[in-house]
């Protein structure tokens, strides 16, 4: 069974500039995750890190 | 897709997947009942017996706040064909056409996941459960279930609102307790006038829509009588808090005074029923409403902040 092939359409300058607006935000909102993580990475190990068996 | 929701994406503007700005992402998450949500499970966490790291408490609003906007996200894409025929909502990203319904619901579904997540792993295993709870209230049992089938819709679905301190309480203890139920009955109660008086004044809006508001299925002056009935109940539970120990004298002076004027703004509603003054006076009170449950949380955290010492528990 073949399919239809997809038709492509060069975006417009106003819809390149909303794929880049999301782009943006999507790259804040990663960066923004992964302090998230390792302050609470950091956080949660508190002073255990010292105490650890070794 | 209902078949009422395949005719109003019919009326959309035509788009094509992947176009939407972040703009209209960020109106799903519907901000402004966000912020209220941010705020009372602030005072949850706040009121609560126990300490939290701050970074820890930053965390855990971040992720009840992103989980309440998936929420409002996931209730935007099943209400997406009711939206497009009331006033009040058909602005909204998906009526207007702005995106599609299948992108509202994987961004809700993913925010879903990563907010309970985050929430589970980083803060509490109980706060993540009553947040993965609240997201299904809301998302299925009142968008899906009542908001379409019954009068009583907001009455059980305002639950939904009422969790947040619940969970900012419970980032805390790590549970639920007799304090944070408290906090959960005084929006619980409070949601039914609130909404009610809105309906009064959009309730052609909803009968165009075929929700089953109260004003639509029962009338005014049931809808005007209900308002009353639910505001004197929430009088004696706005001071519940202070019964348990959870809060003090400033917030008894404090929610008295402001429930006086919130019988009042009902009184009113109840007894000027014809033309304009009607419209205002349901107007007023749903502002007031708004400003009331804001300033009872606000008390909260003010006594905590000022360590003023509540009377212990009563009860």
């Amino acid at each position: 069974m073949s399919e239809a092939p997809m038709e492509y359409r060069e975006l417009t300058e106003a819809e390149k500039r909303v794929r880049r607006r999301r782009s943006v935000v999507l790259a804040f909102v990663l960066a923004g995750l992964a302090v998230m993580f390792f302050f609470s990475t950091i956080v949660r190990l508190g002073g255990n890190v010292g105490e650890r068996m070794l | 897709m209902s078949e009422r929701q395949a005719q109003s994406f019919e009326t959309a503007p035509a788009l094509e997947a992947g176009m939407g700005d972040p703009q209209d992402y960020l109106a799903l998450l519907k901000p402004r009942v966000m912020s209220l949500v941010i705020f009372t499970a602030f005072a949850g966490m706040i009121a609560a017996p126990g300490t939290i790291h701050p970074w820890t408490a930053f965390v855990a609003l971040l992720a009840i706040a992103v989980g309440a906007g998936a929420s409002g996200a996931l209730n935007m894409w099943y209400d997406a064909d009711i939206d497009a025929v009331m006033e009040r909502t058909r602005r909204r990203p998906l009526p207007a056409g702005r995106l599609l319904a299948g992108e509202a619901l994987g961004f809700g579904l993913t925010l879903s996941i990563g907010s309970v997540a985050v929430l589970g792993l980083l803060v509490n295993v109980a706060a993540a459960a009553i947040l993965a709870f609240t997201i299904f209230f809301y998302a299925v049992i009142y968008t899906m279930w009542l908001k379409r089938t019954t009068a009583q819709n907001i009455v059980i679905g305002g639950a939904a609102g009422a969790f947040p301190p619940m969970i900012g309480w419970a980032a805390v203890t790590g549970g639920v307790d007799m304090g944070s139920i408290a906090l959960f009955l005084i929006i619980f109660m409070w949601t039914p006038p609130h909404f009610w008086a809105l309906s009064l004044y959009r309730q052609e809006d909803y009968a165009r829509a075929n929700i089953p508001m109260l004003p639509v299925v029962a009338g005014e002056d049931e809808t005007r009588r209900q308002i009353l009935i639910y505001s004197i109940l929430l009088m004696p539970l706005s001071l519940l808090p202070a019964a348990l120990g959870t809060a003090g004298a400033l917030y008894v002076a404090v929610t008295s005074v402001l429930g006086v004027l919130f019988m009042i703004g009902a009184i009113q509603v109840w007894r000027v029923r014809e033309g304009k003054p009607a419209v205002t006076a349901a107007k007023r009170f749903f502002g007031f409403s708004i400003l009331y449950l804001f300033l009872v949380f606000a008390a909260l955290i003010v006594e905590r902040v000022l360590g003023i010492a509540s009377f212990g528990a009563l009860i």
